[in-house]
């Protein structure tokens, strides 16, 4: 067989397998960043972090909205699922899941719910929830939630401000408990 | 040791063509795949669990925390209406009118798709803030030199993106982004 031909059957395979393993890899490895750097900004998993309003410096994640105000829960559901609760204003406002392969497995903003309290359980698997709440299910163990609050102008910023606040992220059924460590 | 030598370097090759041959389909993907309208594209889908291997790695590394379509859609510009590449140094118009959502903005950001430092602190104008003419219609200026009206300083970027968000995009955008009639974005001139 002729020896560049040989060469060729050789290294083609490990192209191709790297090619696709770093094609895969890329959004995970990103996602494992921003999640990693979430969770120690908020001082763990499972608690609520309200970052600065994005501006210039803000270099978190590319191509940020100035119009919107950003809250974020880096999740853990190794050890259960996650009760988040928020409380939108009458302006554009949502809460949205990504897992760690970087997909938005959910979004509920307040143009399907209304004004009331958002109540989402995010799960692995299929829980019984509360009342009211919306099940959540996500392939991975680790994702991020993320609350976008409409913050177009002086006014709306304000409301959007108070309205993140009200962002509370706890591992469900542990209300009052320790969000999870750090690892 | 010579054998050893000779795995080593073919391994190295493999590699290498595997990584080169990954970063080359990620910058042509968004374009292969996209929704192009004029200047703008956006991805089919940019934020949803079905997207293909490509199209999710190319989101990661340049819209990562993208919603799915049906919550929001984002065009992005890196080009005029001529096809030429937004520069910092050149005076862009951008005309245009609402756009059915809930809520629309035009965001500019450097060529590394962060906000651009100026003295301003502006880097959007959105439906809530825009200033519209008698006929609904309107004009934004993106230049290094402040401008009359409604104006998006480009600071010492070089080169310049924009980002047009669809918050809640009408039920006709969301089904097909294809046919959403967007602002032009046309060149004054450079300096």
């Amino acid at each position: 067989m002729n020896r560049f031909l040989r060469l060729g059957l050789i290294v083609l395979p490990i192209a191709v397998v790297t090619h696709v393993a770093a094609v895969w890899a890329v959004p995970r490895v990103i996602m494992h960043m921003v999640v990693t750097r979430s969770a120690e900004a908020a001082g763990g998993f499972d608690r609520a972090y309200h970052p600065p309003p994005i501006d210039d410096k803000a270099r978190w994640v590319v191509l940020p909205s100035p119009d919107l105000r950003y809250s974020i829960c880096a999740l853990d559901l190794a050890d259960g699922p996650v009760e988040v609760t928020a409380t939108p204003p009458d302006s554009y406002f949502s809460l949205s899941v990504f897992d760690a392969a970087t997909d938005n497995v959910a979004v509920v903003s307040n143009g399907t719910t209304g004004s009331g309290p958002i109540h989402l359980v995010i799960a692995q698997e299929a829980v019984p929830v509360p009342a009211g709440a919306h099940l959540v299910t996500m392939a991975t163990t680790r994702g991020l939630l993320l609350l976008r609050a409409l913050a177009a102008t002086p006014e709306q910023a304000a409301v959007a401000e108070a309205a993140r606040r009200t962002l509370d992220c706890h591992r469900l059924g542990n209300s009052a408990g320790p969000a999870n460590g750090l690892d | 040791m010579r054998r050893f030598t000779r795995g080593l370097i073919i391994l190295l090759i493999g590699v290498g063509l595997g990584l080169g041959s990954a970063y080359g389909a990620l910058r042509l993907a968004l374009e292969e795949t996209a929704v192009h309208v004029g200047p703008w594209r956006t991805p089919i889908d940019a934020g949803g669990g079905g997207r293909d291997l490509y199209t999710r790695a190319v989101v990661a590394v340049g819209a990562l925390l993208a919603l799915s379509r049906s919550e929001t859609i984002y065009f992005i510009a890196g080009q005029d209406d001529d096809g030429e590449t937004l520069r910092g140094n050149c005076r862009y118009v951008v005309t245009g009118r609402d756009v059915p959502a809930r809520w629309w903005s035009v965001t500019a950001y450097a060529g590394d798709h962060f906000l651009i430092p100026n003295a301003e602190n502006r880097w959007s104008f959105s439906d809530r803030s825009v200033t519209r003419d008698a006929d609904g219609g309107f004009r934004l200026t993106l230049s290094r030199d402040r401008a009359e009206g409604d104006w998006l300083p480009t600071g010492q970027a070089e080169r310049l993106v924009l980002l047009l968000r669809l918050y809640n995009p009408g039920p006709a955008v969301a089904a097909d982004p294809g046919a959403a009639v967007l602002p032009s974005i046309r060149k004054e001139g450079c300096s």
